[in-house]
């Protein structure tokens, strides 16, 4: 007994030292440079490791970049490894990539341990420019006029940044997204929702989606597929109300009366009504944005009110064995105020590019070039993963492999403005709500109707209320200028 | 007599009825989860069948790579690992400590322990305890968990111990230091060997207790995939806008857990009998 | 030793009344002296300590060291990034005053606590009564069965119970509404009560097996003479349970509470699988609510308020501290009567 214990202890203390060193070594290196590591999306299958620090001898100029946005991973990892190839070494450039889902966190930690990457891709919360991590552009010596250049062919959005005064553009606007119906097209016609031809005809306005989800309930389908859980899914009410479906262009934000600028009371009243009748699939503030797809994709529900990059994930992820299609809602009267999209930002530099000399601005200017440049933006936009800002992107895709959804999608974005859906959501950090950011608080409420424990009135209070008194605060603390809001 | 028999055979049957009846209830939901972990993503949602009418077992395939469940595997026996021989480790050094040892002081290290155990700062003191890692920079790996379970030790599993060695017979002990044996060698070379029952119950509970612990490590390893246990994959399996479908987060689930059911039924009793002899009687 | 010192001492002052006191007072005290040194052996001290040292030092870095940090931190208003500076007593006031959802998590907490103990302690008692009172030949078998919950991790748990509990199509709900009971689904996570039912069931179904062997124990301490005199006096089974095996436990079962007590009371995990506060934060459990004060809600927005959620902490601890004495004292009433 006392052999076999001993060699017990023998084998444990081996499987413990190689433990010890393979997580020794990790820990050490997750501080200084990240190579590839894996990323928690099932769409990017186990990608090659990309680029691993071999040999990098002394002149190459490494260039970290962290990435948070897993549908778009896999692309992006070929991308840099081409430019590694190919670019990056002709100019001695190395771009190390990390993908990660938890930017933020990172970024905290990165600003404690002084340890940050020189790139850091969009998309994130206000702490990160509070916290320190992320600079404006103008404060690199080539800053202003890349921003310069890049606004001028994307157009003036009105906003291109995340801190809305004059010089402080800390990232760029890059592709478009916006609400999107999406319905099953022989659910439509089975149930006789039909056109002239025989063809689905899908609701154009909300009143017509109210009836197009009582006549698709039945007994064994439900007419939408509501993820009330989800904490973007209120905003369909305040700013992906619908393409055009608002009263007039709310770019003057009276904040007091928010809601009424984007029609919220109507749309939210009438997904009231779906919850209450029955119409949506039941238990909806338990159903998440993914168990919702699958219950549109495995027609369990005739529609599904999404975004716009649902397209994707229909077309690669839950792919349904149906006919389907994207439309959106309008005004009742058919009147077309024009589109009104959401924004993904891009990519913006760190406080760590302060410390470089001249030389290495140049090669980190360089990279920005490339990351907003042609070959980047022509390969996101043909791989269906972005509706461009920068119209020459989508003007040199080949987009032959898109789907038809996608072109549909694409054509109607060519003219979105983004410009008060980004000043809404750029509220949304500030909004003191006890469970999360002016987004929950907007989900909240919505579910909050939806059960009957509120009323529409107290909705649109609660709402305006909260997003006053946050524009408040943040004018009083000289991080916005009010005239901003102004068209 | 014969009557008096005959109730009682009917009430150990139907006791029998009642204990076969609850144990179908408890086992339940493992059953059900790992029947619909088979079916297609469309049966789990629409079907209302117990059984799938197919069986896919490539779904296990497919939750398995997709989900990078064989690092999480990995890292989880690593984890439980260490911390199972470095709770026994020092749990039983301490107990010994405590039974055997004279030493001044020794009243009031034991009482001081004894407090923080009802001092119910449970999950709140996460996050200092982090900062802490920070400053050691083992913040981002599952070795700070490791450091800081041995180093504070299990006042349940010292209990255990120390109750355990103090029924042992000081003569022994006594013996021993008179052929010239030190204090430490006695507990290594004497008092070891005797508590082996209870060694076995605190390797097991604390290789349990590692294996699906999920808050502290989830932390740690948030911004870290690469390095996370199998407790905190699944959940994360369930908040990522990635794989939430059914037909893979069931065969996650029943991944997570199988390993540890089949450590219990091997050891079963050292997870069941541990309880009915230690805490209760101290 | 000791012993034959008094004695020694004894016979000197019998024998010899006219010996000083004080001489026979120093010897004594001399000899006390003497077995009180030789109690700690320098070597045993110096390992005792080596032994130790982890853990003591583990003890003051880990445990004392966290609740001086909460402590020093919750009179600031500390967020993670900018600089602490003391506010005072700002925190507590808000807490008592504005924070209205910290008070409803305490409240959930209350009620979560009183469901599972009383779906759980009957139960654990019944079945240990089952199956530990006699000698049945597959006792072995059902208990091994009975344990298998308690090896799930709680993410796992958490699955399975929202896999059978989900509204659209769950096994729960399809048979509820089979047999009839119910009309239409129940959204089971997606309402307060149902779902504080949901995780008071979970919660009980993965610790019932150990407080099951608590009882299995405690009732074995139960000596048989006290059975076989009670069905002498014609004691009938059901009042024995009552009148003998329940007040005969009652030490051991004092315990039993006051862990299930303390131990649900700072329950985490659970919720957060399940519902993670609920809809909008109402099935927040105390602890579960502080955590997300501290770490910000999924970990990827900003700061957190780490002043403010200090400050909860300590609040927190003090009405358990308070619990837990309420408890003992209470109990202590309870005891004299038996």
């Amino acid at each position: 007994m006392k052999k076999r214990a001993k060699i017990l202890c023998i084998l444990l203390t081996v499987v413990m030292m190689t433990g010890l060193f393979s997580g020794c070594g990790d820990t050490e290196q997750d501080n200084a440079d990240p190579n590839n590591t894996e990323s928690d999306n099932a769409e990017s299958d186990n990608t090659e490791p990309g680029t691993e620090s071999e040999g990098t001898s002394d002149d190459v100029f490494e260039v970290e970049f962290w990435f948070g946005d897993p549908s778009k991973d896999a692309v992006m990892t070929e991308l840099i490894d081409e430019y590694n190839e190919t670019i990056g070494k002709e100019n001695g450039i190395q771009i190390n990539c990390t993908l990660s889902t938890a930017i933020n966190d990172m970024l905290k930690l990165g600003v404690e341990n002084g340890e940050l990457p020189l790139i850091v891709h969009g998309d994130r919360f206000m702490a990160d420019i509070d916290g320190g991590a992320v600079i404006p552009f103008s404060r690199l010596s080539w800053g202003q006029e890349f921003v310069d250049n890049w606004i001028a062919k994307t157009g003036d959005y009105g906003v291109a940044s995340r801190r809305l005064g004059s010089d402080e553009v800390y990232d760029l606007v890059y592709a478009k997204t916006g609400p999107a119906l999406y319905y099953n097209k022989e659910m439509f016609e089975e149930a006789g929702i039909v056109d002239e031809n025989g063809e689905a005809k899908p609701p154009t306005t909300w009143s017509e989606f109210l009836e197009c989800c009582e006549i698709l309930t039945n007994g064994t389908t439900y007419g939408l597929a509501l993820p009330l859980q989800w904490v973007a899914c209120g905003e369909y009410g305040v700013l992906y109300s619908s393409f055009g479906a608002m009263e007039e262009y709310p770019l003057d934000i009276d904040w007091n009366t928010l809601t009424a600028k984007f029609n919220a009371s109507e749309q939210f009243s009438i997904i009231a009504e779906i919850y209450q009748k029955g119409y949506c699939v039941p238990g909806a503030e338990t159903i998440d944005n993914d168990p919702a797809r699958s219950y549109f994709s495995e027609g369990v529900a005739g529609m599904f009110l999404g975004y716009s990059w649902d397209i994707g994930v229909y077309t690669s992820q839950f792919v349904p064995d149906f006919e389907w299609d994207v439309c959106w809602l309008g005004a009742e009267d058919g009147t077309d105020y024009g589109t009104q999209a959401g924004v993904f930002y891009w990519a913006s530099p760190t406080i760590a590019a302060l410390e470089l000399n001249d030389e290495e601005q140049e090669k980190l200017q360089s990279v920005f070039e490339w990351l907003y440049g042609d070959e980047v933006g022509v390969a996101m936009t043909e791989a269906g993963l972005i509706f461009p800002a920068n119209p020459e992107f989508s003007e040199k895709a080949d987009k032959s492999k898109l789907s038809s959804q996608t072109l549909k999608y694409m054509e109607a974005m060519e003219n979105a403005r983004t410009d008060a859906n980004v000043r809404v959501s750029y509220v949304y950090d500030a909004v003191d709500y006890e469970n999360g950011s002016g987004q929950t608080l907007i989900n909240d409420t919505l579910i909050a109707l939806c059960r009957g424990e509120m009323t529409i009135e107290d909705v649109e209070s609660t709402i305006n209320e909260a997003f006053t008194a946050a524009v408040n605060e943040l004018v009083e603390s000289g991080d916005i200028n009010p005239d901003d809001f102004k068209n | 007599m014969s009557r008096g028999k005959k109730i009682h055979n009917l009430q150990i049957i139907c006791i029998y009825v009642v204990l076969t009846l609850f144990v179908v209830c408890v086992l339940f939901p493992l059953l059900y989860a790992f029947a619909s972990s088979f079916k297609t993503s469309g049966e789990i949602l629409a079907g209302k069948n117990f059984w799938p009418t197919e069986w896919h077992p490539e779904n296990y395939l497919e939750a398995w790579n997709e989900a990078n469940f064989s690092q999480y595997t990995w890292n989880t026996l690593i984890y439980a690992s260490a911390t199972m021989v470095l709770s026994v480790l020092g749990n039983s050094v301490c107990g010994y400590v405590f039974a055997r040892g004279e030493f001044p002081g020794k009243k009031i290290i034991y009482g001081m322990k004894t407090a923080t155990m009802f001092l119910a700062f449970g999950s709140t003191t996460m996050y200092p305890t982090l900062q802490i890692l920070s400053k050691l920079h083992l913040n981002k790996s599952l070795w700070g968990l490791i450091l800081v379970a041995f180093c504070t030790g299990s006042m349940a599993f010292i209990f255990m111990v120390r109750a355990f060695i103090l029924s042992l017979p000081r003569e022994i002990d006594e013996a021993a230091t008179i052929d010239g044996c030190s204090f430490m060698g006695i507990f290594f070379r004497i008092t070891l060997p005797l508590i082996r029952p209870i060694i076995a119950t605190i390797a097991v509970l604390s290789f349990k207790d590692a294996w699906n612990d999920y808050l502290f490590p989830m932390i740690v390893t948030f911004s870290n995939p690469e390095k996370r246990t199998l407790a905190v994959g699944l959940y994360s399996m369930q908040q990522t806008s990635v794989a939430a479908d059914w037909s893979k987060m069931l065969p996650g689930t029943i991944i997570s857990a199988l390993p540890l059911i089949v450590v219990y039924i091997f050891l079963n009793k050292y997870f069941v009998e541990s309880l009915a002899m230690g805490a209760v009687k101290g | 030793m000791y012993e034959k010192g008094l004695r020694g001492g004894a016979l000197n002052s019998e024998s010899v009344l006219q010996r000083p006191f004080k001489e026979v007072n120093d010897t004594m005290a001399r000899q006390k002296t003497k077995v009180k040194k030789q109690k700690y052996k320098k070597s045993i001290v110096i390992q005792s300590y080596v032994a130790l040292l982890p853990q003591i030092i583990g003890f003051f870095v880990f445990s004392i060291y966290p609740i001086y940090w909460i402590l020093q931190y919750s009179f600031t208003d500390y967020d993670g990034y900018r600089v602490a500076h003391f506010v005072g007593w700002q925190n507590y006031i808000e807490l008592f005053t504005q924070d209205r959802a910290f008070w409803a998590s305490v409240g959930n907490t209350v009620i979560l606590t009183v469901m599972k103990l009383v779906m759980e302690l009957p139960l654990a008692f019944i079945l240990a009564m089952l199956l530990c009172s006699k000698s049945l030949k597959a006792r072995r078998l059902f208990n091994s069965l009975l344990f298998l919950p308690t090896v799930i991790s709680v993410t796992a748990a958490g699955m399975l119970f929202s896999y059978l509990f989900r509204t659209y199509n769950g096994f729960i709900n399809n048979l509820l509404m089979d047999i009839g009971i119910i009309g239409s689904p129940v959204s089971w996570l997606a309402e307060k009560w149902t779902a504080l039912f949901v995780i008071a069931l979970m919660s009980t179904w993965m610790t019932f097996p150990i407080n099951m062997m608590f009882f299995c124990g405690a009732i074995a301490g139960v000596p048989d003479e006290v059975y076989e005199s009670a069905k002498l006096d014609g004691c009938g089974s059901v009042r024995r349970i009552f009148s003998i095996t329940l007040p005969m436990i009652a030490p051991t079962f004092k315990v039993i509470l006051m862990l299930a007590l303390t131990g649900t009371v700072k329950i985490i995990n659970e919720v957060m699988v399940l519902t993670n506060g609920g809809p909008s934060g109402q099935t927040n459990v105390v602890m579960l609510y502080l955590y997300n004060i501290f770490f910000g809600y999924d970990l990827t927005s900003g700061a957190g308020e780490i002043g403010y959620a200090s400050a909860g902490s300590i609040v927190t601890t003090v009405l358990i501290g308070i619990l837990t004495i309420f408890y003992l004292k209470f109990t202590k009433k309870a005891d004299e009567l038996y």
